[in-house]
């Protein structure tokens, strides 16, 4: 298995989003989802991309059978799989990045490529809060169950608003407080401080993370360049 | 002009304290505005409603935030965080656009009533949900644009694709914001109610 530089990763996905979104055609996209998948399984997620392509295959052979149907039921169908289609690269690479990119990891590619300090904690603190909300949100449905105000169909249909001021109303409270509590023990480590940041996570560009980055480039190119071709425009 | 800068002026900058504050109301904001949009993608029809839905919900944190943090770039801080959350869990890059440049505008709109003022806040609101709604819209009517040059060079049945065509991206699209806008609205307003009855007794605002 190997592993990407962070800010790599993030690169690629950017072009990846122009690539997917700039090519819709049927056969530039897959070559570009295959590219994908190759560069996914050498990444070490070998059930992931079997789950996608599985999806994709099928969505493609959907918009097949479609075309056999009359004009207007294929064009309305071919624009759901058409976004289907060309959304399911982005949400592979999207999830392969989350599954293999820790949170400490990227807070420092971000440092790292001198994104605003104040875009770095407050996207720090948002990837943070989520286990906690779980947790809270757990505490609050036991809470709530005690009351009988429970996810049951006959609360939802006779009394949805108290249902949704029960979670709500505790939630926004907590997160209050605990906003409170945390810039407090923050403040008093030093987030405060201006100067430069050292980090434990140091970040070093590899040979394989020029190749593949140079791979992608070129496709993206030599893609692009094919469109051209193709439809006269870019 | 004088008056305004006296108050939104450079004494109160963000410190760390309102960074936590956005960041943890942030996550809220974007789980609930996400858990609407996935119970919304069960059909189709009410996917394109689902910014509508989710702008109820999120009204009570987006003004709770606007209350907490009155103080200059608060609105585009938490859009761009929401914007790369969304880039990065792969939304597309159409999605986290609307949600940057609705900031953007909505940081202008509040700008003018010195984030203070509840009016120019919930126009400010109803503008970002309308840009979010844009964005995760644009990709459909990017799909029928495309289809409708692909049918057409065949030279098959363009009309009804051009028909298709002029509805999704002429009413529905104007359906999709008004019914944005105007749940935006209700959901501003449901935070003055709330406000008056929980929040200000616990001593939160």
């Amino acid at each position: 298995m190997f592993v990407i530089d962070t800010r790599m990763k993030l690169i690629l996905f950017v072009m990846i989003n122009f690539m997917v979104f700039g090519l819709k055609d049927f056969v530039l996209g897959s070559i570009c989802f295959i590219a994908i998948c190759l560069l996914v399984l050498l990444m070490g997620q070998k059930k992931r991309v079997c789950k996608y392509a599985i999806f994709y295959i099928v969505i493609v052979l959907i918009q097949e059978v479609c075309s056999y149907a009359p004009q207007s039921i294929y064009s309305i169908v071919s624009i759901f799989t058409l976004f289907i289609r060309v959304m399911i690269p982005i949400v592979l690479f999207a999830s392969t990045f989350i599954a293999t990119t820790k949170v400490n990891e990227m807070i420092a590619a971000m440092y790292s490529l001198r994104i605003p300090r104040s875009i770095v904690i407050t996207f720090a603190m948002t990837l943070r809060f989520f286990p906690t909300f779980g947790e809270e949100m757990r505490n609050i449905y036991d809470a709530m169950k005690l009351r009988g105000i429970t996810f049951s169909l006959r609360n939802i249909l006779t009394r949805p608003f108290i249902l949704l001021e029960a979670m709500f109303v505790p939630i926004i409270m907590r997160s209050a407080s605990i906003s409170e509590e945390l810039s407090a023990s923050a403040i008093t480590r030093g987030l405060d401080n201006p100067e430069k940041r050292s980090s434990f996570v140091i970040f070093k560009i590899h040979k394989s993370d020029v190749l593949v980055l140079s791979i992608f480039v070129t496709l993206f190119i030599l893609l692009f360049y094919y469109k051209y071709k193709i439809y006269g425009r870019v | 002009m004088s008056n305004q800068k006296r108050t939104v002026g450079n004494s109160d900058k963000m410190k760390a304290k309102d960074f936590i504050t956005l960041g943890i109301f942030t996550a809220l904001f974007f789980v609930v505005v996400m858990v609407c949009i996935f119970a919304c993608a069960v059909t189709v029809v009410t996917y394109a409603f689902g910014p509508a839905i989710a702008a109820i919900p999120g009204g009570i944190i987006y003004m709770l935030m606007r209350v907490k943090v009155p103080k200059i770039g608060s609105i585009l801080l938490s859009g761009v965080v929401i914007g790369v959350i969304e880039f990065l869990i792969g939304a597309g890059w159409p999605c986290a656009f609307g949600f940057i440049i609705g900031a953007l505008l909505a940081e202008f709109i509040s700008r003018m009533g010195s984030y203070k003022n509840f009016w120019s806040n919930a126009i400010g609101y109803v503008v970002y949900m309308s840009c979010f709604a844009l964005g995760t819209f644009w990709p459909v009517i990017m799909m029928t644009n495309y289809i409708d040059s692909m049918t057409s060079s065949n030279g098959v049945d363009s009309a009804f694709m051009e028909q298709l065509y002029g509805f999704i991206s002429g009413p529905m699209l104007i359906a999709i914001i008004a019914v944005t806008f105007i749940a935006g609205m209700l959901g501003s307003l449901l935070t003055k109610i709330l406000f008056k009855k929980h929040f200000k007794k616990a001593g939160i605002i």
